[in-house]
């Protein structure tokens, strides 16, 4: 089974995780002003990354709690996890 | 009325199934319902030492800050179920004096504290073959090595939520949702089986 790390409880089977969708999307301050376009950018619009992209994951059966990781979606091996806010320079952990 | 109600364990609906699983008694794997334990989610800052000295001056231990249990000298332990979670368990049936007497010393602090007795029950685990029958449902590591007695983590057996309380060497406990009782004690049999026929 895949296994990924947390950044609280370590490495992990794939089974107590579930997938959160593409990381740090930010929600547009005064969003009474935006256009219907790019309001429908921020709801529906996602990335569909080939290659290295950043998702949020949350340790659902384990600490239940939400991070961020760096995942390859071609050879979907995790490069990184990080609490989130940690960002580029946070505490990485090697993915295995 | 309500004096006349009497406390039923989540596992009553099967307790004649259990039973006659265990009719040769618990050889290599045994199983007992543990109903009616203390359990007291708390959660605050572990960093403040304020949090910290009010919980551990009224529980009499230390906060474990790792995936571990640390125990007091009156039975009360605490279990890490996050950064900033955990659990207090108890055998005796004090949860709302417990989650008083935390809410009294924790006043001006940010945190939680919420009795969930009532929302679990507790499976004591026994015998050689108990880490054979746990790792059917379970995909942690409960190698010794790996998974020592003291330790304790959440994961899942099946497709219940559990927390896996390592209580001595062939001896565990699992800390299951109430509403997952049944379920889980019956996918708990089934792993078993081969052992216990």
């Amino acid at each position: 089974m895949l296994q990924i790390t947390c950044p609280w409880c370590g490495a992990r089977a794939e089974s107590e995780f579930s997938c959160g969708g593409e990381a740090d999307i930010v929600r547009p301050l005064e969003s009474e002003t935006l256009s219907d376009e790019a309001w429908g950018d921020y709801v529906f619009m996602r990335k569909n990354t080939k290659g290295v992209h950043k998702e949020q994951w949350f340790h659902a059966s384990g600490c239940r709690r939400w991070f961020n990781a760096e995942r390859d979606t071609v050879t979907y091996q995790f490069i990184r996890t990080y609490p989130i806010g940690a960002g580029a320079s946070g505490d990485s952990h090697g993915a295995d | 009325m309500s004096d006349q109600l009497i406390q039923e364990a989540p596992l009553v609906g099967i307790k004649s199934k259990l039973a006659a699983a265990f009719v040769k008694g618990p050889k290599d794997f045994g199983l007992v319902e543990r109903a009616f334990m203390t359990h007291v989610t708390l959660r605050g800052d572990p960093d403040s030492p304020a949090f910290r000295g009010a919980v551990e001056e009224v529980l009499q231990l230390a906060l474990p800050s790792g995936q571990t249990i640390t125990a007091s000298a009156s039975g009360c332990s605490a279990v890490w179920m996050g950064p900033d979670e955990w659990l207090i368990q108890s055998v005796e049936e004090t949860g709302p004096e417990l989650e008083r007497a935390l809410r009294q010393a924790l006043a001006g602090e940010h945190h939680a504290v919420v009795d969930v007795s009532s929302g679990y029950t507790v499976f004591e685990l026994s015998g050689r073959r108990v880490r054979e029958v746990l790792a059917k449902g379970c995909p942690l590591d409960l190698h010794p090595k790996v998974f020592p007695v003291g330790c304790s983590t959440q994961s899942h057996f099946f497709k219940a939520g559990i927390t896996v309380l390592h209580i001595a060497e062939e001896l565990y406990q699992l800390v299951v949702r109430r509403s997952f009782a049944e379920y889980a004690c019956l996918m708990l049999l089934d792993a078993a089986d081969e052992f216990i026929r």
